[in-house]
């Protein structure tokens, strides 16, 4: 884990930031006004996994404590094709169904995570997950960025459908093309990479990796908009009024637009809910002590 | 729900799965209450009770 300092930090993205952002990208601003208005939030030190829990270390919690998903649980995962589908038999461990496996990609981040799995691995290891204002300042630092390296988009830093791709998805139309030819290239499995695969050129100020794409991760926050005083979407505006109920995610995962993967990108999520692209890094307090993280040879075992 | 998915097909695929049932990638609130924590489909409503459909994920 990686100790983040505490102190004042800037939390949401500027104006600016969202005037350029609906300039270059074809959705409305309003989609993403709830990054505003801009606030100083006060963290206190905390640890920070440098990366993403991997499906080596979710196997080794599965092993020892015999825990079963909500995936596995309620039989089904969901998997995109031509749009979402509940795929019977999809979980972490079998990432495209019956006949799958994680096989190769023991390094990748688990996937297929709903609130209570992660809280559930966290709580094994001593840990906790983040708070979505500690997971922003762990991305961008005290003061703003939109990407965890700075200021600009760079190929070679994370894990998105751009960089798939190997271009800059600029619409919906590009975005379908692109996903057509993964899919049929790739087939209906989760494209992550494995966790540090851009480190240390896309880490984030503190040397927190895959903080943009790969997966979007859970944090410990219900959905609150930021000042609700403010005029949001009305859709906004409900998932706040049943802020108990949806919590946020962070980063944008591997087949999202590299705009959905910005440090101060939010997204509003059913604790019930997991897919192929969500998955989670926990936290903990100074003073406590995690479990080592590495894989034991049983829980290799398990995987394979 | 299912006036509304008949009425309008294309709402179909994105309210219900295979199956007939909410789809997992949607919350269907009656007032405050979401149905999948009530009785489903099933839950009583009033002329007065106000349904809305919410993704499971939502944001830009």
């Amino acid at each position: 884990m990686v100790l983040i300092p505490g102190g004042p930090a800037l939390i949401g993205a500027p104006e600016h930031h969202l005037s350029e952002l609906t300039a270059e990208q074809p959705y409305p601003r309003s989609w993403f006004a709830d990054e505003a208005p801009q606030h100083i939030h006060t963290v206190e030190a905390f640890l920070l996994d440098r990366y993403p829990v991997t499906n080596t270390e979710f196997a080794r919690f599965a092993y020892e404590t015999g825990y079963q998903t909500v995936a596995e649980r309620r039989g089904y995962g969901l998997i995109y094709d031509s749009y979402w589908a509940e795929a019977r038999g999809a979980c972490w461990l079998r990432p495209g169904g019956p006949g799958t496996s994680i096989a190769g990609q023991e390094g990748n981040p688990v996937v297929y995570v709903a609130l209570a799995d992660a809280q559930a691995y966290a709580a094994w290891a001593g840990k906790r997950l983040p708070t979505e204002q500690e997971w922003e300042y762990a991305a961008h630092g005290r003061f703003w960025q939109p990407w965890p390296w700075g200021q600009e988009w760079v190929f070679g830093k994370g894990t998105t459908a751009d960089e798939w791709a190997g271009r800059m998805i600029e619409s919906a139309q590009q975005w379908a093309a692109w996903w057509q030819q993964h899919r049929a290239t790739v087939g209906l499995l989760p494209a992550t990479t494995p966790v540090g695969t851009w480190s240390p050129w896309g880490d984030s100020p503190f040397g927190i990796s895959d903080m943009a794409g790969n997966v979007s991760e859970w944090t410990a926050s219900p959905y609150e908009l930021y000042d609700p005083g403010q005029d949001y979407d009305p859709l906004y505006q409900r998932l706040h009024r049943l802020r108990s109920r949806y919590v946020t995610t962070r980063g944008g995962g591997w087949m999202h637009w590299r705009h959905q993967a910005r440090t101060t990108e939010r997204i509003a999520c059913d604790p019930l809910y997991s897919n192929w692209s969500l998955g989670f890094r926990c936290a903990a307090d100074l003073g406590r002590a995690p479990q080592q993280d590495f894989p034991t040879t049983n829980q290799l075992r398990y995987v394979g | 729900m299912g006036w509304l998915t008949e009425a309008y097909l294309m709402f179909r695929q994105r309210i219900f799965n295979e199956r007939g049932q909410v789809a997992s990638w949607v919350n269907i609130y009656a007032g405050d209450t979401n149905i999948r924590q009530a009785q489903g489909l099933d839950t009583p409503v009033t002329d007065a009770t106000e349904i809305v459909v919410l993704p499971a994920v939502a944001g830009g």
